[in-house]
């Protein structure tokens, strides 16, 4: 038996796990061999110094932090805990039911009170169409689909109501080309107060739609360099009267014949996807109004 | 009194197999007095396993009230109740383990060592302050070296020569076969021995 198959026998030594053949082993080993004998010696007074490690006492409040954090954790324990306490007359079932019916009242003060028009935010861009009192298509039309009926009241198609007659959203998925849609109406505020004040708080109260503007064209962007750039061009153009609102939102008057000018400016800057009719056949007045909107 | 006697009498009271059993049963009728016996009984070997883990007073006071409360949620979880005191050092071992990793992602023991000197521990002890200086001098030379040795190692130690469990009991809460705790113990004493050369 060498030294160091005698060192992996020190516990079985100490703990009289050896069998007598082995044990014999060692003991004879032991006595030959000093270093061994020595190494021995001081696994022993390493177990004695580990076996009479004092111990620490514990903290007295010990007890008691456990028990306040048992209690403590349970959110609802200690809710019900609170509210017998503040309502010393109230049993369990009570409790619950003013609680529901609190719940109940907050839910239908949100859904009534505070709701707003819906967003079809699922809604895919780029988005196009054209309507006006006269003439309503979506970029995606081919000529003969232009004389369907014109819609009375045309939103864009975000806003989703039963104001909004079934098959008069115009839509126009175009993908892979810019980000931007377009959506032109003729806008004749409801006899409905829900729409009148969203209509006004989307385009703000100063902005209200008389049957002098022919058309409305909002495009849509998530970037807001590409607005400034068209908002600039739209300046530029000495031949048209512009009058801004804001920065969002700018009017031009425009002649008949300048209304090819505005589409070919919009579609060669990529501000909306090519559409294929002639923005002027909206209108038969001479001079016409174009809101523009930027969103 | 017998060295077994003295060193379960400093370890905290010492419970039969039977009276485990019957507190338990005890216990998981949500009995808060039972649940206070059982933390009387174990808060000082408990505490100290903690202390020796970890080091450090304050957070071993933490760990402590950290394992009883977790003790205390998942007993409906414990499966026979003989095997209580296998199961709350387990928890015990492990809570230690993931606080023990979480300080020293910190960098929290590269700052704090027992031989602070405003380290203020209360040890068990009724002998002279000579004695007493000279014990808790070596009582933080082998902590220290407790404490720079192997997850596995230090475990095996601690559970073994400082809480004085039997091979049993570290088998199954280190969830080791009884040889591998049996070889790895020789091995964890004779590094520690190696360790603690110079000191003798």
């Amino acid at each position: 038996m060498d030294c160091t198959s005698i060192q992996d026998l020190f516990t079985a030594a100490l703990d009289n796990d050896l069998d007598p053949e082995n044990s014999e082993k060692f003991n004879a080993h032991l006595s030959e061999c000093k270093h061994c004998s020595l190494e021995f010696e001081h696994f022993q007074t390493t177990l004695h110094c580990l076996n009479s490690i004092e111990f620490a006492l514990p903290p007295p409040t010990l007890l008691a932090n456990i028990e306040a954090q048992i209690h403590s954790s349970n959110p609802l324990l200690r809710f019900y805990r609170w509210f017998l306490h503040a309502n010393p007359t109230l049993s369990l079932p009570t409790a619950t039911a003013t609680v529901v019916v609190a719940f109940a009242c907050m839910l239908l003060y949100k859904n009534i009170f505070l709701a707003k028009p819906p967003i079809d935010t699922s809604s895919p861009l780029p988005i196009a169409g054209y309507s006006n009192q006269k003439f309503s298509f979506s970029a995606g039309d081919t000529p003969d689909q232009l004389s369907r009926p014109p819609a009375s009241v045309f939103y864009q198609n975000q806003i989703r109501s039963t104001a909004i007659p079934a098959g008069q959203t115009f839509r126009h998925e175009a993908p892979g080309q810019q980000n931007f849609s377009m959506i032109q109406r003729k806008i004749e505020l409801p006899n409905n107060i829900f729409f009148s004040n969203y209509i006004h708080q989307y385009f703000g109260q100063e902005f209200v739609p008389s049957q002098h503007t022919d058309l409305l064209i909002t495009i849509y962007s998530p970037d807001n360099e590409a607005k400034r750039r068209l908002h600039h061009r739209l300046l530029a153009e000495k031949k048209w009267q512009v009058k801004i609102y804001d920065r969002n939102l700018i009017l031009l008057t425009l002649d008949r014949q300048e209304m090819q000018n505005l589409q070919n400016l919009l579609v060669n800057h990529q501000y909306v996807p090519p559409f294929p009719a002639d923005l002027a056949k909206f209108t038969d007045s001479k001079t016409i109004q174009v809101a523009i909107h930027l969103k | 009194m017998s060295r077994q006697d003295s060193a379960n009498s400093r370890r905290g009271p010492v419970l039969t197999e039977s009276q485990i059993i019957e507190l338990v049963s005890t216990l998981r009728t949500k009995d808060e007095l039972a649940f206070a016996r059982l933390v009387r009984l174990f808060e000082r070997r408990i505490y100290n396993l903690a202390l020796n883990y970890l080091k450090q007073e304050e957070e071993a006071k933490d760990l402590t009230q950290e394992i009883f409360v977790a003790v205390y949620r998942a007993l409906p979880q414990l499966k026979e109740d003989s095997k209580f005191v296998p199961w709350l050092y387990q928890i015990a071992i492990n809570h230690s383990r993931n606080h023990y990793q979480k300080l020293k992602r910190t960098g929290f023991f590269t700052t704090q060592s027992l031989d602070d000197p405003d380290s203020s521990l209360q040890l068990i002890s009724a002998s002279s302050p000579q004695r007493d200086l000279e014990k808790q001098e070596l009582n933080r030379l082998v902590r220290e070296a407790i404490a720079s040795m192997p997850t596995t190692e230090k475990e095996i130690l601690i559970l073994r020569d400082i809480q004085d469990l039997s091979y049993e009991v570290i088998s199954s809460t280190l969830e080791l076969p009884l040889g591998t705790v049996k070889s790895k113990l020789n091995r964890a004493r004779i590094a520690l021995k190696n360790r603690l050369k110079n000191t003798f």
